[in-house]
This record gives structure tokens, sequence and C-alpha cells, in this order.
């Protein structure tokens, strides 16, 4: 039987090439993913191993948890130091200070998206920071700068340098080394910096090490240093030996990068899956083309599970070769990201992708097992071919299924549970996760519903295409006849196109919102931040905008994270109803905001805040102002007390005054001044709002702020206009971001386009013979495929299209229940449908010149 | 019914049941309808028949163009099933088999040779012939082979495809195919139909061959009466029903009906 299968496999590959090129994409897309997440991993885990390495205990602040965007920013006080220092057995300490420290580049401008000033071990034992040239830092006005910066800047020993410190501005020092930073330093665009100790704790201004590395003498193990350490500094502070500290950073890091990992891998999941309705229509047709043959086997005695596991066989073997592919593809590519990313610094271009065990199993599986499982319908139908159909099938083209009555029960169906599921869901907490499920359905109900729409959405479509006459008639017949094998093409493009339209819609409204909101009598004309540098606006500079007499109104804010759990209730009740999914009673991490002096209702309104409850007023009054999402979230109500944690392990509480309306674009909870200031203690403020006074021309405005800005080189200014238009700047990279991970499923369903056309044009080669015979002219045959392939992606997106609009519509209501417009990115859309008709007719152009090639003669002569 | 000559006798199994040699094939009360019964669509292809075949007969079935030739010799080759009646290849009723067991009667009982498209295009010729034996995962008779690919001549075009071979060798390969199991009886429906009349009588003259010398049984529905007038008994059938019997038929016996 195998040998059966191979050679028929062998005997039409050239059919099962598209097929296997939209598998192996989509395996590509699994193991490239894979690779390039271990790549990062293993490169992370071997820096954190060799930093750590011959090191015996590390002291660390102890970890509040894992919450995402959370850091603990708690340090070890300066004299623990000491108390260690004490214990005999200690070799050799190192306390690390870290802290702010960006450079400035020969125009002085802020290099890099960040800085980091680390301390330098004076002891020569501890080497995490190898030396490339020159030497450690011995001044107060040396330091060391990581290999990547240093030839970015083309840097040389000796030259003088300046870096800005955590007050804002910035002083100079002198180069004196150029070192081996950690992995991570490949992976993002921040510099590095080494500074003698003394220097580091002044310029950071820290109040203690961010961790103590202890080496111990060769006499002592590292476990009984451990235990004298800790009964000597007790038990607050994480105490873990080097080998346990490897292994629980190496689970951090795990934990991390398989976090990026199963992001990446939902977008390879809709790839495989577009990838899996091309095999779908491969195997249809294949088995369509092969019905004779396998009755005919039946006929020489081969029995229904020999016919299945022919089939099977062939199936499987695609799939391997599919896979294999894609493994040597994904591996490739990830290799090339990585050496991309590597390549300016040295020191790493060993890193690469391994080839590993793990990516290729999984390659194997997910291919093979998609493949068979896609084909496994239409092989299961081949195998019910009564033996005589060997006898009397005459064309091998049949013009088949009228519409099935099943089908429509499906369809009705999965419309009618989706809309139960949706209308059920209506007013529960979990309103948005319920209707998002029902909006499964309803989608499933639509792409089953597919094939009822082709008649009358490509009769709609081409009626001004009527003018080309007899080859658009032809073409359209074309379409019709099987209409399955057109809607699974279709719908493969329209699962693509709903995901991209719906983000867009969703992208589209929030950014359009935001603008609209900042534009609508906004009490400030100015915004003063640090831009991507995410430090403070220093007091300093604060202070002056205030005294100085071109405002008349001033408000900051700064963003901090904090751990929040609730104390007490207040007012809040259960809400009752039937689906209310429990939710959990555990400390969440969020977003806090606050404000300077008392806040008019002006600002609240600037950010489209409502309130749902309570008065946001009572905000002047020391409350705190929460979320409904939060209420719900916390189970708190008016009156209820939080607890605040901060990243820097200070706590405090807050009352609850008022709830406001969920919205996204705003912090979910606005604490006051003073609670703010219990948390943080930072030297400035994020962002700074200022109002022009009356009477002061915009261009004297703006130069105060430019010339006192001068002396703070991270500060930035923006009017409204060009901060509304970097926030939607970054709502539209999010969205191209989204739409080129989208890319690899939307470029399969275009590989499916074709591939069902050039197995038609096999198919109908007869035809197209008797068509020549007639008198068609090869671009009349090429137009009718050309028609196809441009009406099949038609209709998929626009079906996409309709789909992905509405269920942003879903999507904005059950998220906002004021603060977002919905609103039709009507410019995007119309593109994506441009963009899909030109990829319809390109995809279709190769099958249209094979089929316009056709000899007559060989038409007519290929039979059976 | 109209009778021939002195050797006609009643298509009636019980008046045949003299012969000494076991029977191969027997239809009793054979009916088939295609489409829905009683409705105006049905088609009473054959209609009531009843006939017996014995082991090593070389029988021909001759008639008009849709008299329901080809449906009685589905029926009776377990390819289509019957909608009353009963057929038995041996003494096996087919009628009541489940489709496991009779893939393997289908297998192992019955040689099946049609007018084309008998190969499969993949595989070579002798893949093909070979293809039953590997179906049923059996043990190639290696003398068998030999014997039949030399008296079918076809021994030097075995490593060819279909495509490759002539109308006439590829029903030759599709008649060895049909016989490398050695069946119970070999069905053959106007296997001479595509084919000029040189390679036609030598396909004729082997299945005669093979019911003389090998021990055959071979059932073939044809048109021509000089292939018809090589069997032992001819059947002849109209609008569903035998209508004439001859044995031992002359060429122009047969073409006078
Ligand atoms: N699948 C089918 N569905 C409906 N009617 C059928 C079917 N197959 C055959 N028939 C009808 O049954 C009758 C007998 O057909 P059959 O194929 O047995 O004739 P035949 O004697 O073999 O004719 P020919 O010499 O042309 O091959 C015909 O009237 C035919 O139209
Ligand atoms: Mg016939």
């Amino acid at each position: 039987m195998f040998k059966i299968s191979w050679s028929n496999l062998k005997s039409h590959i050239g059919r099962l090439i598209a097929s296997m090129m939209a598998i192996a994409l989509g395996v590509a897309f699994v193991v490239g993913i894979m690779g390039f997440a271990s790549a990062i991993k293993n490169a992370l885990i071997t820096s954190l191993a060799s930093q750590d390495q011959n090191i015996s205990v590390i002291v660390a602040p102890k970890s509040s948890g894992n919450f995402s965007g959370f850091a603990d920013r708690r340090t070890i006080p300066f004299s623990t130091l000491n108390q260690i220092t004490q214990i005999s057995g200690v070799k050799a300490i190192y306390g690390q200070i870290d802290g702010p420290a960006v450079i400035l580049d020969s125009h002085n401008k802020p290099f890099g998206s960040s800085g980091l000033a680390v301390s330098n071990p004076d002891s020569p034992l501890f080497k995490m920071y190898p030396l490339v040239t020159g030497s450690y830092p011995k001044t107060n006005n040396q330091v060391d700068v990581d290999q990547i910066t240093y030839r970015a800047l083309k840097l040389s020993l000796g030259r003088s340098i300046r870096f800005v410190s955590i007050s804002g501005t910035p002083r100079t020092f002198v180069v004196v080394g150029e070192v081996v930073p950690p992995a991570t330093r490949a992976f993002n665009s921040g510099s590095f910096a080494l500074f003698t100790p003394a220097e580091t704790k002044k310029f950071t201004q820290a109040t203690g090490y961010t961790r103590i590395d202890v080496i111990a003498n060769p006499s002592v193990s590292d476990t009984s240093l451990r235990n004298e350490i800790i009964s000597k500094i007790g038990q607050s502070y994480s105490v873990l030996t080097g080998a346990q500290a490897v292994s629980a950073e190496e689970t951090k890091v795990i934990s991390a990068t398989s976090i990026i990992e199963t992001a990446l891998l939902i977008f390879a999941v809709v790839a495989i899956f577009v990838a899996s309705l091309v095999i779908v229509n491969t195997f249809r047709v294949l088995v369509a083309q092969r019905i004779r043959q396998l009755a005919l086997l039946r006929c020489v005695g081969a029995s229904k599970l020999q016919v299945f596991k022919l089939l099977i066989y062939e199936s499987v073997l695609v799939g391997l070769i599919a896979s294999l592919g894609g493994i040597v593809v994904g591996f490739g590519l990830s290799n090339l990201i990585v050496k991309i990313i590597t390549a300016s610094t040295p020191s790493m271009s060993s890193l690469g992708v391994a080839v590993t065990l793990g990516p290729i199993l999984y390659g194997l599986l997910v291919g093979i097992f998609v493949t068979v499982a896609s084909s496994l319908f239409p092989i299961y139908k081949a195998t019910k071919v009564a033996p005589v159909e060997a006898l009397r099938i005459v064309g091998e083209a049949r013009v088949t299924p009228k519409t099935s009555v099943f089908r429509l029960i499906v369809m009705i169906v999965f419309f009618a549970l989706g809309l139960l599921i949706i209308v059920g869901g209506l007013n529960t907490s979990n309103a948005a996760l319920i209707a998002t499920f029902g909006g499964v359905f309803i989608f499933i109900g639509v792409i089953v519903s597919m094939p009822f729409l082709v008649k009358p959405m490509v009769s709609f479509l081409s009626f001004p295409l009527k003018i080309f006459g007899t080859a658009i008639k032809i073409g359209k017949q074309n379409t019709f006849r099987n209409r399955n094998r057109t809607a699974i093409t279709a719908s493969a493009l329209t699962i693509g196109l709903m995901l991209v339209s719906l983000v867009a819609v969703i992208f589209y409204s929030f950014s359009g919102s935001v603008t609209a909101q900042l534009t609508k009598d906004v009490p400030f004309s100015y915004i003063v931040s640090t831009g991507k540098f995410k430090t403070v606006v220093p007091l300093a500079l604060v202070n002056e905008f205030e005294k100085s007499k071109y405002f008349d109104g001033i408000y900051t804010e700064s963003d901090n994270v904090a751990i929040v759990k609730a104390v007490s209730k207040g007012d809040y009740t259960l809400p009752k109803n039937r689906f209310n999914i429990a939710t959990p009673r555990r400390p969440i991490n969020t977003v806090i905001t606050r404000g300077i002096s008392t806040v008019s209702y002006d600002l609240f309104s600037a950010y489209g805040l409502k309130a749902q409850s309570g008065s946001l007023l009572s905000y002047n009054s020391g409350k705190i102002i929460i979320s409904s999402s939060v209420s719900k979230a916390m189970e708190i109500g008016i009156g209820g007390v939080i607890e605040f944690t901060s990243e820097t392990g200070n706590i405090t509480t807050g009352t609850v005054g008022a709830i406001m309306q969920s919205q996204n674009i705003a912090s979910n909870i606005i604490v006051p001044q003073s609670t703010m200031n219990a948390l943080y203690t930072d030297n400035g403020y994020n962002y700074v709002f200022l109002k022009q006074s009356k009477g002061i021309s915009t261009s004297a405005v703006v130069s105060y702020i430019q010339n006192k800005s001068d002396s703070y080189p991270l500060v930035t200014s923006e009017n409204l206009q060009t901060f509304i238009s970097n926030i939607t700047g970054k709502i539209a990279v999010a969205l191209d971001i989204f739409t080129a991970l989208l890319g690899f499923a939307l470029f399969i369903a275009f590989i499916g386009i074709a591939n069902t056309l050039s197995l038609s044009v096999i198919e109908r080669t007869q035809e197209f013979g008797l068509l020549k015979a007639l008198g068609f002219t090869k671009s009349q045959i090429g137009m009718t495929m050309i028609f196809e392939g441009f009406m099949t992606s038609l209709m998929g997106s626009l079906i996409g299209i309709i789909l992905g609009v509405i269920g942003g519509y879903g999507v904005i209501k059950s998220i906002s229940s004021a603060s977002i417009i919905f609103s039709i990115p009507w410019g995007n859309l119309g593109v994506y449908l441009l963009v899909a008709a030109v990829a319809g007719v390109f995809a279709s152009l190769l099958p249209a010149r094979r089929a316009s090639r056709l000899a007559p003669t060989e038409a007519m002569a290929q039979i059976g | 019914m109209t009778t021939q000559n002195q050797g006609i006798a009643p298509p009636d199994s019980k008046s045949e049941g003299v012969s000494d040699k076991p029977i191969a094939v027997r239809l009793s009360e054979a009916t088939k309808i295609y489409g829905k019964i009683g409705t105006e669509s049905a088609v009473i292809a054959i209609d009531r028949i009843s006939l017996t075949v014995n082991s090593q007969q070389f029988v021909s079935i001759m008639g008009p163009s849709g008299s329901g030739k080809s449906t009685l010799l589905h029926c009776a080759a377990g390819l289509d099933s019957l909608t009353y009646g009963s057929a038995f290849i041996g003494d096996i009723d087919i009628t009541r088999l489940s489709d496991t067991s009779l893939t393997k009667v289908r297998r192992n009982n019955i040689g099946f040779i049609f007018q084309a498209f008998n190969l499969l295009p993949t595989l070579t010729a002798q893949q093909n012939i070979t293809l039953p034996i590997e179906l049923a995962s059996g043990k190639l008779d290696r003398d068998w082979f030999d014997q039949l690919v030399e008296s079918l001549a076809i021994k030097d075009r075995l490593n060819h495809l279909p495509s490759e071979l002539s109308g006439g060798q590829q029903q030759r390969v599709a008649a060895a195919r049909a016989m490398i199991t050695k069946p119970t009886v070999l069905f053959a429906d106007e296997p001479t139909g595509n084919l000029d009349s040189k390679s036609g009588s030598q396909l004729l003259q082997f299945l005669k061959y093979s019911t003389r010398s090998l021990g055959q049984t071979v059932v073939i529905v044809t048109h021509d009466a000089k292939a018809a007038a090589n069997a032992d008994v001819v059947y002849v059938v109209r609008d569903g029903h035998i209508d004439t019997v001859v044995k031992d038929p002359t060429v122009d016996q047969l073409l006078g009906i």
C-alpha cells in the first residue's frame, strides 16, 4: 500500500507543491519562533550563568511575585554589606549599585532608548564584565562603556563623554575602557556603563544595593556561608547560593521568554489554520480527480481500509516532506534574524539558533498532524466510493453538490448558539469574554455558510465586469460549479482579513477617540516629558515653570505601577446574574497616576473621565478614583480601602472616593499626590501639562520652554498636535506589526487561491481544449481563470472585512461604556480590499498562463 | 422465449444442473432497479433473471444496448448490489455479505476486465498485475505469473507504465491481473470493445485457452458475434430478461439474433 502511495505521490507531486508550501510556511513560522525564543533564552541563561559563575552567595531583595510590568526596585541598605563583610568565610564581596545614566552623543542628543550605570566590582575576582580594551574605572571621572555603544559612538580611550544623571543634568566623564555587556544588551538599545562604586552611588542617588555578591574562602562551602549570612542579616532578604541563584534566574528567563513565544505562536496558529484549509481543498480535488482509480482498486479487491490507508500514507508523506522543508526554512530565518540583531556585538557573534530536537519534533508533529487532520474528511469520503464508479464516471470534473441540508443545519445551529451566548452573557460581569465566545460561534457559522454566499455574491460583484463578455460568463460558471471549493479557498482569506480589520477598527477607534478627547476643550497647550526615556521631568524645571508668567495653568502627572489589594469592600455588592464567573481575589498590579495641587473638572473631561458613582472631585480631598473594571476585579466600592505596594517596597493605603466609567486611555486608578508621595520619591513628574497665558505669543512660549529645557537633555516638549500624533503614530505602528504578523497567514491564503486554480486547470484540461476548438482565444481562457481568482479573493476579503468591522464594533461596545467612539477606518479597509483583489489576480496569473497555453489537441487527448 | 436449436434448454438452473462440473456463478430471480422504486424515474435494468454458470465454462452475454448486460455482470460480480433476488459465487451468497467479506470475495474469487481504464496509471504493468496479491497480502505464485505473462505475450513490457502500452497490451495486462489470484470466475465487460480486430481476437483466444487449458471460468459481455461464438453458451438479454440461450453457438447463428 505504501508503495502505491509513494508512486502516486511521485506522479502528481506537482499538484501538491502549493499545499506543501502552505504547510511548510506554517511550520517555518512555528519553528522560527521557537528557534528565536530559544536563542534569546539560551543567550540570557548563558550570560546569567557566566555572570554568577564562581559567586558563592547572592543576596537580593525579596520579590513580591510575578506581576506583568511590575519591576521590583527595592534595594538592600548600604549597611548590610558591612555586616556581611564581618563574616570570616567571606573572601570577596561586591555590592551592586545601579541606576539610570543616559549617554549624550556628540550632538548632545540622548543615545539609545535608555542607559544603565553600574558600579564596577573592585575585586578582580568578580569577572562579570570582561574588558575588551582599556582598564576598569579607578577615579570618579572615569567610565567603561559597553562594546555596542562604544562602537556605535565611535569612541576611543581617553575621549570625554557626557552622561545625564537622575537629576536630569549632564556630567562629563573620561572613557577608559570597553567592556562586554550582559547578553540582554544585544536585544535592547540601551547603553551600559561601569563607574566606580562611589560615583555610581552619587550619580544615581541610589539608597542601597540592587544585590550583593559574595565569594567564599575555599575552606567554606557555599551552603554554610549562606546559612551564616542568613543568621547575620535575617530573613528579610533572599539569600541564595550561586547555583540556586542561577537556576532561579533561569526559571525567570524561561517564563519571560515563553510569554513572548506564546504570544507569537498565536499568529502561527492562525497561519497554520489557513494552511490547513489549503490542504482540505487539495485533498478534496485530488480525491475527486482519482475517484475512478480508487473505485478500480475497490474492484480489484481493495478494502475500504486499504483505500483509506493509501490516501492517509500519501497525506502523511506530504506532511512529512512539507514539515522538513518548513523546519529548515524556520531555523534558517530565525538564525538570520538573530545574526542581524547581534551583528553589532562582536562578542556575541557566536550566538546563533541552536538546531535542537524540540522545535524539530514540534515542527514535524504540527506539520504532519495538521496535514493528516485536514485531509481526513476528504479521504474518509473517498473510501465510500462504490466499485461501480470505476465504470460509470465519464469526465473527471463532476459538477457537484447542491446546497446540502446538513450544511444549512450546522450553519443555523452555530448562528443560534452564538446569538444565544451573546444575549445570555449581556449584563454579566464577563459580558465581553462571553460575547467573544459567541462571536467565534457566529464566525464559524458564516464560514460554514460561505458556499451559499458564493453565487449571490459573485453575481453581484461581477456585474460591472459583464462588458468583458463570454470569458467572464464562463469564469462565473466555473466559480459556481464547485461552490464548496470556492468557499473554502475564500474562507482562508476571510479569517486573515477578519482579524486584520477587527484590529484596525479597534485601533482606529481608539486613536480617533484620543484625538477627539484631547482636542475638545483641553486645559493645556504643551506637554513636557522625557519621551521614550520614561524618566521624570526634574522638579527644578517644574518649579521654574510655575514661577513663570508664560503659563496660567500647570498640571503634572506621574505614571507608576503598584500592586493593589482590597483591604475593605466599601459599598460593593456582587452583581446577581447567571453567568457570573468567579473573579480571582488576589492582588492585582495596576497603573496609578497622580496630579499636583488640586485638579479641576477640565482635566478629567480632557481625559474623557466620567463618574459612574461618587464625585471625581472627591480626589481633591485625598480620596482615590478607580475605574469600574478595577471595582469589579477587586470587588470594591466607594468607601473601600486599597493597599498599595510600590516597586521600591513602600506600602500605603487609600480610600475610594469615586468610581469612573471604565476606559482604557488613562490609568485605572488615580491617586492624589499625598498617596503617591508615600509610594515613590521621584524628583519630578512623568508629564507636565502647561497652559499658555493669555496675551503671550506662541513663539515666545515655545522659545521659553526650549530655552529652559536646554540644560536637561532628556526633556522634550510637544504641543498638543504633536502629542496627539505621537500617540496615534504609536498606535499605527502597533497595527502595522500586527498586520505584518498576520501577513504570513494572508500569504498562505493567496497560495491557496493559486493552488485551487491550478488544480482546477488540470481538471478542466478537456474543457479548455473544447473551448479552444470552439474558437476561444488564449487570452479569453486566461481571463476565465483570472476572473475566478479575482472573485474568490474579493469575496473572501469582503466577508472578512465586514465580519471584522462587526466584531470590532462588538469589542469596542463591550470594553468601554463611553469613552471610545466606534469609527470605521475606511481608508485602511479600502486598501486591504484593493491589495487582496490585486493579490488575487497575481495568484491566478500562473494557473491562467498554464490554461491558456494548453494546445487543443493535447487537451482533447488527455482522458482518464 | 424462443429456442434456436436442439442444444437449447430453458435458462433454468435446475434443468441445467445435469453437468458434472461444480457451479461457479448462480443468479436466482436477480432484479436490479435503478432509482427510487415506485417513482417515475425507476428503471428496471434486470428483471428476475436466473442462470447458472458451471466451472470452466465460457459464457457470453449479448443483447442490444441498454438491455441490462452490464448490470447483470456487475451484480453477478459483486460490484453492485441487487434490489431483489440473490447471486452466488461458488456457494457464497454475495447478496448477504458485509462490505468487508464482499471485499474478500472480490479479492479471492473474482477477476474483472473492463472495456477501458483497467490499470492504475502510476503503477508499472507488473505492479498492476500483482496488485490483487498485494492487497490480499498474499504470496505471489511466480510460476503462475510467468505462465500468464508468457501466454499473454507481455513479458517484455512488464516494467512499462500503462501509458507506454498499446490498447491491446493494456487489456492483456488487465487479463493477467484478473487471473493472477486464480479466481473462481473471470468477468469481462466488452473487453475487446476498444481494440482493433487483431488485438481483440488475441485476447479472446487467450480467454478461450484459459477455460480449456487453465481451468478458468469466464463470463464476458460482448456485442461482437464473432467474439461470442467462442463461448460454450450465449445468453441473449433483451429488456432485462434472458430472451434466448444458445449452446455451442456458431457465428452465423448469433448474427441472426
Ligand atoms: N446508474 C444508473 N442509474 C439509472 N439507470 C441506469 C444506471 N445504470 C444503468 N441504467 C439503466 O439500466 C439499463 C441497463 O443498463 P446497462 O448498462 O446494464 O445496459 P447494457 O446492456 O450494458 O448497455 P450497453 O450495451 O450500451 O453497454 C439502461 O436502461 C440504463 O439506462
Ligand atoms: Mg454495458
